[in-house]
């Protein structure tokens, strides 16, 4: 039970991984022909949250935070040394086709500690911060602050 | 005779269709946790917020157990819907942490009351089939590879190294305080796994899952969201577009709708888009003005007069408007009025105070770029609330004070004031034939774009991609529209 829970880690670090690389291809990469969906799939979000290192508030992970933690995945990978997790195919016999998919497709949230020291959780993105709320309909940027 | 008979048919038949309709739902979550970790982990702990756990283990299971209590009490189905829950040593360091991850493990086409060539998430694929799909799959060695919905959250959380303090909130009762609220953040996932997702198109490219998994260019199997997507730009569903304009629309802002009958029927919840109205004796100087509170002071009130205008002059030395004191004139100038200051040469929070000091009753800041932007910062002296609007709209507001001026005496000059209200021609959250907006921000944000309401709904929703602490455990209309849509894919 504890190799198996072990190795499900080590696969879903792995795939989580491969989903952010496949993030930073560049555009014309991820638009080649057809590509197996392990390979190509939408990225698993990570939950990531910082804490400020002046305030001491949680907020959502910068750019260079998020990139902190993707070269972890990516040094946990290279130890991991495991391929990633592929899809599985599946048929039933009343003519159902299905697939068992993989961590990529996963979604997740983020937590952030506003400056008024309250807690927002929100979506996270691989590679961006997370969107601020908004109250109307004009598109705005997060807040800046100057 | 003839109409007893009848009579006793149609009783018959609604026996039937009343056997026949679906139960409640039945969530089975199964823990992949080792002994001593995760769910089981033996630490104690006190009871908090409704959940009587008495250890860390048994206080995460019962987080789980009451949140598909929610979801069970919110869908319909015959067939039992399996989680496979597990905490992991997810990454992180003492100020950053990966919280988890969760959503559909199986999906599935063409199976009996399936739409045609359509991909499904497994738990609803099951309820449509009346018939567990996964049942006599043989699993893929995992031990979960038939699950629902898999879902994965950080074991590490709060403890040194791993956002340092500040753990999961494990009580039932929503009062998270600075923690991370659990309850809020599971129920959110767990609709992602039931099928709140598109899932199955990747957004970067447009690109679906063809029958055989893998992403394709062209062809590729829908998914059942997207009959419901309808781009107004593009003026077609997502189901009848190229890979190239589901690619597009996918950064198209508050352009791409839900089209369902369910969350139309419900999207009366959504309010009309809060706006500072103008008004002036004089003419041109009547308007709708959007804005975007400040992060930092009060937040303007709904409804109300907030005052009126006042333009601030440069003074002599100052960094940018409004950064120094203001001297006598303009201290006059704003003094119970709200001040309109010129974004730049130093932080917002410093402009608001030094108008807050000189008298004024609310300060809107105008950009000094295209676009629009929310002004941030952190100051807990500034008690009047504030706010950023376009650079456009503050030079016409600046022109309007001027040319309302002559309007009165020169004892008491015409002003134009402003009050709070709503534009009734939009509504937060919906594009303008009422049907609510997807989110779909210019830059592409994977996983998060398109998989859920846009920003703007009002009020907050629990499938926006920011999870607001003032959501509750209610996923319908009044409160919320997440089981319309689900319902609206056939749950």
């Amino acid at each position: 039970m504890s190799n198996l829970n072990t190795l499900s880690r080590l696969l879903a670090a792995t795939g989580a991984g491969l989903a952010l690389c496949a993030v930073a291809l560049p555009a014309g990469a991820q638009q080649a022909q057809a590509a197996p969906a392990q390979q190509a799939a939408p990225a698993a979000d990570a939950q990531t949250i910082s804490r400020d290192g002046t305030t001491g508030q949680l907020r959502p992970a910068t750019p260079a935070e998020q990139a902190q933690l993707h070269a972890l995945k990516t040094a946990r990978q290279a130890q991991a040394r495991i391929a990633p997790q592929p899809t599985q195919q599946k048929y039933h016999a009343n003519g159902a086709r299905g697939l068992r998919l993989t961590d990529q497709f996963l979604t997740s949230s983020t937590a952030v500690r506003t400056p008024d020291g309250k807690i927002e959780i929100r979506e996270a993105q691989g590679g961006a911060e997370p969107a601020a709320p908004q109250v109307h309909a004009t598109p705005a940027p997060a807040p800046v602050t100057e | 005779m003839r109409n007893l008979i009848t009579k006793r048919s149609l009783v018959a038949a609604a026996c039937a269709l009343t056997c026949l309709a679906s139960q409640a739902a039945t969530i089975k979550i199964t823990s992949r946790d080792a002994p001593g970790v995760g769910f089981n982990d033996p630490t104690p702990a006190a009871p908090v917020g409704g959940n009587t756990g008495t250890t860390v283990g048994e206080q995460r299971w019962n987080v789980y157990k009451y949140v598909a209590s929610i979801w069970e009490k919110n869908l319909k189905s015959d067939i039992t819907i399996n989680v496979s829950a597990g905490w992991e040593n997810l990454t992180c360091t003492s100020d950053s942490a990966v919280l988890g991850s969760a959503g559909a493990w199986n999906i599935w086409h063409d199976f009996p009351g399936a739409k045609p060539n359509t991909w499904y998430p497994q738990a609803l694929a099951n309820k449509i089939a009346g018939t567990n799909l996964a049942a006599n799959q043989p699993d893929d060695g995992s031990g979960y590879g038939n699950v629902d919905i898999k879902t994965q959250f950080n074991i590490n959380l709060g403890n040194p190294g791993c956002l340092d303090g500040s753990p999961f909130y494990l009580g039932l009762d929503g009062n998270a305080g600075n923690k991370v609220n659990f309850v809020e953040t599971l129920l959110h996932e767990l609709g992602h796994g039931l099928g709140f997702s598109v899932l199955t198109v990747q957004t970067a490219t447009g690109y679906r899952l063809d029958a055989d998994g893998y992403l394709v260019a062209t062809g590729g199997l829908p998914s059942i969201w997207e009959p419901f997507m309808y781009d107004n730009t593009i003026k077609k569903t997502w189901l009848n577009m190229t890979s190239d304009e589901r690619a597009y629309s996918a950064v198209n802002p508050l352009q791409l709708a839900w089209i369902g009958p369910n969350v139309k029927a419900g999207a009366g919840i959504l309010k009309h888009i809060p706006v500072i109205k103008t008004t002036s004796p004089a003419a041109g100087g009547t308007a709708n003005i959007d804005y975007n509170q400040s992060a930092f002071g009060p937040l303007f009130p709904t409804t109300g007069t907030l005052g009126p205008l006042a333009t601030v002059a440069p003074q002599s030395g100052e960094l940018g408007s409004g950064c120094s004191p203001f001297d006598n004139a303009n201290t006059m100038a704003v003094k119970g009025k709200v001040a309109l200051i010129n974004r730049g040469g130093c932080n917002f929070t410093l402009k608001v105070k030094n108008a807050q000091n000189a008298g004024a009753v609310a300060v809107l800041l105008v950009n000094n770029q295209d676009g629009a932007f929310v002004p941030g910062g952190t100051d807990t002296n500034v008690g009047i609330p504030s706010a950023g609007i376009t650079k456009a709209d503050g030079i016409a507001l600046k022109a309007a004070v001027a040319a309302a001026v002559p309007y009165g005496s020169r004892s008491k000059p015409g002003v134009v004031t402003a009050s709070l209200g709503t534009d009734p021609s939009r509504i937060a959250g919906a594009d303008k034939n009422g049907n609510p907006l997807l989110y779909t921000p210019s830059v592409l944000a994977p996983g998060s774009s398109v998989s859920h309401w846009d920003v703007t709904a009002t009020p907050n929703l629990l499938m926006e991609p920011n999870i607001s602490p003032d959501l509750t455990t209610t996923m319908v209309p009044p409160y919320d529209l997440t089981v319309p849509l689900l319902k609206d894919l056939g749950w």
